[in-house]
């Protein structure tokens, strides 16, 4: 029955995929708890021009795409902190800009819709050796920083004042997180790809916290889900034939619905 | 070593406001206001709404920065002061999502949160937390959500998160805003005992009488400082109608307070 995990290019699935669940549903929990669930959407439509320039130039998508969802995060919160604008609003104000110049780009380029597929609505099945190498790397950083920084985030998503008050380098901290948030959405693109990547950075978290456990436990639920949901969509899109990165998307929001009906058992 | 530090400076002022203005969108809101706080002082902030009282608590916490004037913290200018564990605080409201996902150990280990680090609460630690719980009466809700604890069990959670690093100076923006009466007298007696255990208070409040039962000091500030001394004297100063803009009928509690 489970001949199929033989072949490499599942197991490079298997192994990316779960180490982007892990990422994003802990990122993922700090970003639904600070109201700023539209942030991974933002920063992964804005990645786009990232993503353009990277194919019209022939060079790394995951690189250049990286480096533009590095840019949007941190300015995303630079926006918040100094123009006194609201975190939805900067996303906003960053999401149209980021995508119109892809869209510029492209046009530039004469790029076909074949090359951009992959990357809106992901390709984990092509997944390479080199790509889960990249993945393992920047989820160690992103994972190992998450883990160092810990106490302070949860601080932070549940009241910002107090923890300035508390002496705590809230701003320096803010940049740090969303500087996370933009590698981890690149990173969630070759699996989930731009349209989809909030099935991976919103759902799983919103699915644990329906179980009202404390913080500790509902960052292990939020993983558990996300792991669970890469999965589920891996195995369903193999058997029955469906893109993967949508099988993900669907197996997610199925186990959002599980955990909202134990809730209201 | 850096406590000690502190606590030697402390033998002067623990919180000292000196010619402190404030503006909010070019509107004055704080002129020139000065005093001070000593070591052992149980202070009562008192004045009507808008009258910059929690922005003196936020400019002594680095929130806000004074158009002029300086902020001293245990003798240090508060832009060097780096020893915040020395300081608790309340806020007036903390906003948050009732379902978020803290259980009141939790809110109180935030109180500890100002070091990173990889590993997890020492034994230490987790009987500090556990210590600040009881302190406060919520030992046995520590396993509880947050957003499940009524208002005045919510203020004493966000008090012990204020006591766990055994703060010497506490600042409380109106702690007992919206909680009925039994828990304000239950709030009450909590901050007599931790006064009496050696912390020295600052609270805010818009209760006269509520801060007269507790306080051995008052400021009345309306963007300037109309009165600073015992709670006893200050109907007969004539300060509460000038700061108020109205007469202030009020009882005021009448006793003398060890320092």
């Amino acid at each position: 029955m489970f001949e199929f995990l033989g072949y490499q290019f599942i197991q490079n699935a298997f192994f990316a995929g779960t180490i982007v669940a892990v990422i994003c549903a802990v990122l993922g929990l700090f970003i639904v708890l600070r109201k700023l669930s539209f942030m991974t959407d933002g920063i992964a439509h804005a990645s786009l021009a990232g993503i353009a320039a990277a194919i019209a130039l022939k060079i790394d998508v995951l690189i250049v795409a990286g480096f533009v969802a590095l840019l949007s995060g941190l300015g995303i919160n630079r926006i918040r902190e100094k123009m006194k604008i609201s975190g939805d609003a900067a996303i906003g104000l960053l999401l149209p800009v980021g995508l119109a110049t892809g869209i510029v780009l492209l046009s530039l380029a004469h790029v076909t819709s074949v090359d951009l597929m992959s990357y809106l609505f992901g390709s984990i099945l092509a997944i390479t050796s080199s790509d889960l190498q990249f993945i393992a790397i920047f989820g160690a950083i992103v994972i190992a920083t998450v883990a160092i920084l810990r106490k302070q985030l949860f601080y932070i998503a549940f009241d910002e004042e107090s923890a300035k008050a508390s002496g705590m380098p809230v701003s320096a901290i803010n940049y740090i997180f969303f500087g996370l948030v933009g590698i981890t959405v690149v990173l969630a693109l070759r699996v989930a790809g731009i349209m989809l990547v909030s099935a991976l950075m919103i759902i799983p978290p919103l699915a644990a916290l329906q179980l009202k456990k404390a913080f500790t436990t509902t960052l292990a639920l939020s993983a558990a889900f996300g792991i669970l949901s890469v999965w589920v969509g891996i195995i369903a899109s193999y058997y029955i034939g469906v893109a993967t990165g949508a099988a993900i998307a669907l197996s997610s929001f199925a186990l959002f619905l599980v955990a909202y009906g134990l809730k209201n058992r | 070593m850096k406590r000690t530090a502190a606590l030697k400076a402390s033998q002067q002022a623990v919180l000292e406001f000196a010619h402190i203005s404030f503006s909010y969108a070019g509107e004055p809101t704080l002129e020139d206001v000065s005093f001070s706080v000593q070591k052992g002082d149980f202070l009562g902030i008192i004045g009507p709404n808008g009258a910059g009282k929690s922005t003196l608590f936020k400019i002594a916490l680095g929130l806000e920065t004074p158009t002029t004037g300086s902020v001293r913290l245990f003798g240090n200018k508060q832009a060097d002061f780096s020893n915040w564990h020395c300081i608790g605080f309340v806020p007036q409201k903390v906003q948050f999502d009732p379902n978020f996902p803290a259980s009141v150990f939790e809110v109180a280990a935030m109180g500890l949160a100002q070091n990173s680090g990889l590993m997890p609460l020492s034994v230490q630690q987790k009987i500090a937390i556990r210590n600040a719980l009881h302190e406060v009466g919520l030992e046995s809700q520590a396993s509880k959500r947050i957003g499940e604890l009524s208002g005045g069990q919510m203020q004493r959670a966000f008090l012990a998160r204020a006591l766990v690093s055994k703060p010497d100076l506490l600042l409380l923006d109106e702690p007992t805003t919206g909680i009925d009466s039994a828990q304000q007298e239950k709030f009450c007696c909590l901050l007599e005992r931790l006064h009496k255990a050696g912390i020295t208070i600052v609270i805010i409040s818009h209760d006269l009488t509520f801060m007269s039962y507790l306080v051995n000091k008052v400021i009345c500030i309306n963007r300037k400082v109309f009165y600073c001394g015992h709670p006893r004297d200050i109907a007969k100063s004539g300060a509460l109608p000038k700061a108020y803009g109205h007469a202030v009928h009020s009882v005021l509690h009448d006793h003398e307070h060890g320092a």
